[in-house]
């Protein structure tokens, strides 16, 4: 509420009214004070990463000769920041088990969105250094780019080459505003509608002690959690995009209807598209790519998934689910896509979408014992196809069951394609477009007042 | 047919554009024009204020939480937006409801984690987890151990039998007992709640409180438990049915608003007494008012609990001047706003405290100061479990 109704309306107007020389200053501003107002105190950590980097990527293109010892400290630098506020506990947590000794040391709070900064401004720093792109001379500009405030906290990771002209000279349009408010309320809707409900069937039946929820129950769970990371993170998203927009930028898209990939390599190019992209730009291909012996191609291919589970997350089970994909993709690509190419279509989606479900459960349940148990029982061990703690014990598990089913065909294209059907018979189709935005954008207040369940589950990162 | 397809877009598109930023401050609109509402009439209760944009207050850490607790109230139309999802949701629930059923249970869910029994007309919660009540808190353990150090002669407890500590399915009442073992040195007793019948005879239809006969009947245990059989009982002067909505907690979480009932309420002659609030000397409470002014007394609306026996407070005290008397100390919440004052009558000075409200330092301070020679503790079964019964350590 105090985003839509306070911080958008405010920075638009002053955006607007603002002299066009002045339009990167006033997003630097607002962005800043969005960080600041989440994160009063961490601010002044995002100011700092802003600075340093900065001088970072002047040093590397004033120094040539030593451009490479500016890169590793830049490197150090924003590596050792995530690493430490990310992955202190984590790193703390392993030695006392191994050594059986107790530390009575602060828990570290994760300032919100540094994963998604910090390979930002990896991407602009290395970029100087491979001379893709010129060191940025003004402060501003590259704190817009930094700490623009509608990728901030959920991406998409925005690469500073795709951005570098858009800072400089962009145009805003109408058109363009209108496409971006399309978008905007579309990821509103998805994120507030169909996420923050299909999300209560999922932390209600995660957080029942195992041993009480059927097999049942965790299938039900894993596929409404399958649903809500893909509806929130995809509608936080859709958000970025369009509030984009509506300032004259033009991102990249994020996801492109993962759930109807089949196979698990299509999937992930249609999942986090920008994560992945960075990865192949900036740790994939320096590693050798697919360009070297078979051994060391297998040997980049898993370190870049296990950094990827690794990027999701502190925690063991972040680290098992990037080694399953990277396993799973491995498979698919020296052996299985030959075979699965012979399959009919049908049944290439279900294989892929077994084991994204079985990814997310992984991805889901952060404790190895209750995941071991949990997987088990999805199997049938000890479990039993019982609906009674669906149906019994809380009304408001059935009467979200709808929004599963509802999200299951929101998850494809097919109202788009039903859409441009029928859009060039009826010229109707416009005017009510139009109509339904708003219903939805009104709809979706009318949730957000109603205090529906809305916990944002990419914070974490 | 291309060109119209456009301009109709081009046309079309504008509109939507207007319509979409007019919307954006419709909230700071409607508060400068017409300034802050006042109260949400539906919910009973009043708005909340936006607080001070100030650095302290920012960095105190619940800012964000406040500012938009406050755009919610804001917002043209809110009630109605709300009104609309939850009851459209309710509605949907009722339709559905016939899945819920399960054959061994009276318990039927109709949303929001609220309950009827047995297809009567009351709303309830479910009763809490075994575990909230067989693995008492270690708060609860450190609050027992508080109060059995405390030097203070007569100590006792009571404990508000509520629908979270029951479950009607298979009700049984070992609260007693149980409360024994941590609280040594205590008269031990409780509200009786042995089936659903009794629940509905003394606790409001749509709220979590009890009403005014199971104050009443938790009035006569508690002079029965400290000052015996012999001590007469108040009795009322008369029930007033109010043409008051008694809409609460259980309503309001999920629009429940049919689950209605007329506000009712016993009236008191409990003589001459004084209350400070506080500190403050001012009457405690609004149950006076209602009874003594007619325009109140005939009132319509909605009326809650609370704003007819008294909010909860730090300290009140009531001072009947009856030095022959002894002088009671009673820690509880707000269940015992409804019976602090009759309870009062029957002792010379009452101190009524909220272990929410109040510092331990403050509390042993009370003790110090004042002779106190009874201690009651007042909690339900919710909140000795979770252990609210301890004071807190600091401001």
């Amino acid at each position: 509420m105090t985003f839509i109704f306070t911080f958008l309306p405010a920075i638009l107007l002053v955006y607007y009214l603002a002299d066009r020389k002045y339009r990167n200053l006033v997003l630097c501003i607002f962005s800043l004070f969005f960080y600041a107002y989440g994160e009063p105190k961490l601010v002044l950590l995002m100011i700092i990463s802003i600075i340093a980097n900065y001088y970072f990527a002047l040093l590397i293109t004033r120094y040539k000769k030593r451009n490479k010892l500016f890169l590793v400290l830049s490197l150090v630098f924003n590596l050792g920041l995530l690493g430490f506020f990310k992955y202190f506990n984590f790193g703390v947590s392993i030695i006392a088990q191994m050594t059986g000794l107790s530390f009575n040391l602060p828990i570290i709070g994760l300032p919100i969105g540094i994963s998604f900064y910090t390979f930002q401004i990896l991407s602009y720093v290395i970029d100087v250094y491979r001379g893709k792109v010129e060191a940025q001379k003004s402060i501003i500009k590259l704190g817009t780019y930094i700490a623009f405030f509608p990728q901030l906290i959920a991406g998409p990771i925005v690469q500073y080459k795709d951005i570098e002209k858009q800072l400089d000279d962009r145009r805003e349009s109408v058109a363009l505003f209108i496409a971006g408010v399309k978008r905007f309320i579309l990821g509103l809707a998805k994120k507030i509608i169909i996420a923050n409900n299909v999300a209560y069937i999922a932390d209600t039946l995660y957080a029942q002690p195992i041993a009480e929820v059927s097999t049942t129950g965790l299938w039900i769970a894993a596929i409404a959690y399958m649903l809500q990371i893909y509806f929130d993170f995809s509608g936080y998203s859709d958000m970025a995009i369009g509030l984009g927009k509506m300032f004259g930028f033009n991102f990249l898209e994020n996801f492109n209807y993962p759930y109807i990939a089949k196979s698990v390599s299509d999937f992930w190019r249609r999942w986090h598209i920008s994560l992945s992209m960075w990865f192949r730009d900036y740790v994939y291909i320096p590693l050798g790519g697919n360009r070297c012996s078979k051994i060391k191609w297998i040997r980049n291919f898993l370190i870049v998934w296990l950094l990827t589970g690794i990027w999701h997350g502190a925690n063991w089970n972040f680290i098992i689910w990037g080694v399953y994909y990277g396993i799973i993709l491995l498979c698919e690509k020296l052996f299985l896509s030959k075979k699965l190419e012979k399959a009919p279509a049908i049944i290439r989606w279900l294989y892929t979408m077994f084991v994204v479900i079985i990814g997310w459960v992984i991805f889901r349940v952060e404790d190895l014992g209750a995941l071991a148990i949990t997987l088990g029982k999805m199997f049938g061990i000890n479990g039993s196809f019982s609906l009674s703690l669906i149906f019994y014990d809380d009304f408001l598990l059935v009467s979200t069951l709808p929004y599963i089913i509802f999200g299951i065909f929101l998850m494809t294209p097919l109202i788009r394609k039903i859409y441009v059907y029928f859009e060039k018979k009826c010229l109707l189709l416009i005017p009510l477009k139009y109509v339904i935005y708003l219903g939805l954008f009104v709809l979706s207040v009318a949730f957000l007042l109603s205090n529906a369940y809305n916990p944002f589950i990419y914070f974490r990162f | 047919m291309e060109e119209n397809r456009s301009k109709l877009e081009h046309f079309c598109g504008r509109v939507f554009l207007i319509i979409f930023l007019l919307f954006l401050p419709i909230v700071w609109v409607r508060y400068f024009v017409l300034g802050p509402k006042g109260i949400i009439e539906k919910e009973y209760r009043g708005a909340n204020a936006l607080p001070i944009l100030s650095v302290r207050e920012f960095t105190k850490g619940d800012f964000d939480r406040r500012f938009e607790d406050a755009l919610i109230d804001l917002m043209p139309v809110g009630e109605e937006l709300k009104d609309f999802v939850l009851g459209t949701r309710n509605v949907f629930y009722k339709q559905l409801s016939w899945i819920t059923i399960n054959p061994n249970s009276g318990y039927r869910p109709i949303g929001n984690q609220v309950y009827t029994y047995n297809n009567h007309n009351y709303l309830l919660w479910h009763k809490s987890d075994d575990s909230f009540f067989n693995n008492v808190s270690q708060k609860a353990i450190d609050a027992a151990n508080f109060y059995n150090q405390l030097p203070i002669r007569e100590k006792y407890i009571y404990v508000v039998t509520v629908d979270r500590g029951v479950d009607f399915d298979h009700p049984q009442n070992n609260l007693v007992d149980k409360i024994s073992e941590y609280y040594e040195g205590f008269q031990v007793d409780s509200l009786d709640v042995p089936d659903f019948e009794t629940y509905m005879r003394f606790f409001m239809r749509n709220d979590h409180h009890w009403n005014y006969e199971g104050a009443y009947q938790g009035y006569k245990d508690v002079i029965k438990l400290i000052l015996g059989e012999k001590e007469p009982i108040k009795q009322p002067e008369q029930k007033v049915i109010f043409n008051y909505s008694a809409n609460g907690s259980k309503s309001r979480v999920g629009n429940f608003y049919e689950f209605d009932e007329k506000f009712t309420a016993y009236e008191f002659n409990l003589g001459q007494y004084t209350s400070y609030v506080n500190y403050e000397k001012e009457p405690y409470g609004a149950q006076d008012n209602y009874f003594n002014d007619p325009e109140l007394r005939n009132g319509t609306g909605a009326l809650t609990y609370g704003e007819f026996y008294g909010d909860d407070y730090k300290i009140i005290e009531f001072d009947f001047n009856q030095p022959a008397k002894k002088n009671l100390l009673l820690v509880g919440f707000s269940d015992t706003n409804a019976v602090n004052c009759v309870i009062a009558s029957h002792f010379n000075k009452t101190f009524v405290t909220d272990p929410r409200k109040m510092t331990k330092k403050e509390f042993l301070d009370l003790i110090d100061d004042n002779k106190v020679d009874v201690l009651l503790l007042m909690p339900n079964t919710g909140t000795f479990a979770d252990g609210s019964l301890l004071f807190k350590e600091q401001e």
